[in-house]
């Protein structure tokens, strides 16, 4: 099921994503600065996904001129981390399944930790969460609602995130 | 109609490097409780009672500013708060 899951973010990080960042004309030199920076020289626009979007929310609100700039210098890093994210929690899955088993480290854990807290962000996108009542009304919802599975596995993830933060303080 | 020249045109910068900035997150029904406090932390190096603090503040308040500093700094917690999945802007202090 954490795998599916995984699938699914994968899938929203690398389907809606902006082209990859393009290197500015330029020396070597500059070249080499501007690739360490993951800086991209086109206009990079705010995803148009809402669940993308809520992982990488606008950074100044009402200036969408300082918002776009902050996108071109973030946008790329940001994305690589929530893939670097996914690589280490399907490692830590595989092994898993060959082992039976998997001791985390604290930079694995906190993988874990991020991952985990993106798919119920993502999740709660898609369930129309927007405020605290949206919440506890699906909490009421019929067992042949079709927002049952997603909300109760929102509510599971919930539980193993708990579950983890605990084990990582 | 000739148009102005493009540094004419180029937005004005805050130049004094002294001018602070602040951090702002926002509250979301989403986000655990624990977490937010957790990432808050691990980011600034709060202790717990600091951050557990700032976390209520956001939660009641609906925002908390959790950091201050210059632009460049704010822009880098922010993009760190963003990588942990917590809804952060920054903008001038008031």
């Amino acid at each position: 099921m954490v795998s599916h899951l995984l699938g699914e973010l994968d899938e929203l990080l690398g389907g809606a994503g902006p082209p990859a960042a393009a290197p500015a004309e330029g020396t070597e030199a500059d070249d080499e600065v501007i690739a360490s920076l993951n800086w991209s020289a086109d206009p990079v626009t705010a995803p148009s996904d809402p669940a993308l979007r809520r992982l990488l929310p606008d950074a100044y609100p009402g200036d969408a001129e300082a918002t776009e700039e902050f996108r071109r210098y973030t946008d790329a890093t940001l994305r690589d981390g929530m893939n670097a994210d996914l690589l280490a929690v399907r490692a830590s899955l595989l092994e898993i399944g060959e082992k039976g088993q998997v001791t985390l480290d604290d930079e694995q854990a906190h993988a874990w930790l991020r991952v985990l807290n993106r798919v119920r962000l993502v999740l709660a996108v898609r369930l129309g969460i927007e405020n605290a009542s949206d919440h506890d009304n699906l909490a009421e919802i019929d067992a042949d609602d079709p927002r049952i599975g997603p909300f109760l596995l929102f509510e599971w993830v919930g539980y193993l995130l708990s579950d983890l933060l605990g084990a990582v303080n | 109609m000739s148009t102005a020249p493009a540094e004419v045109e180029r937005p004005e910068v805050d130049v004094r490097p002294d001018h602070p900035w602040v951090t702002i997150v926002w509250d979301d029904p989403v986000n655990l409780m624990e977490y937010v406090t957790h990432v808050f932390q691990k980011l600034f190096g709060y202790p717990k009672a600091k951050a557990e603090k700032l976390m209520l503040q956001v939660h009641h308040e609906g925002r908390a500013a959790v950091s201050s500093g210059t632009r460049e700094q704010m822009e880098n917690d922010v993009q760190r708060l963003h990588a942990h999945g917590l809804w952060a802007t920054l903008q001038k202090d008031d």
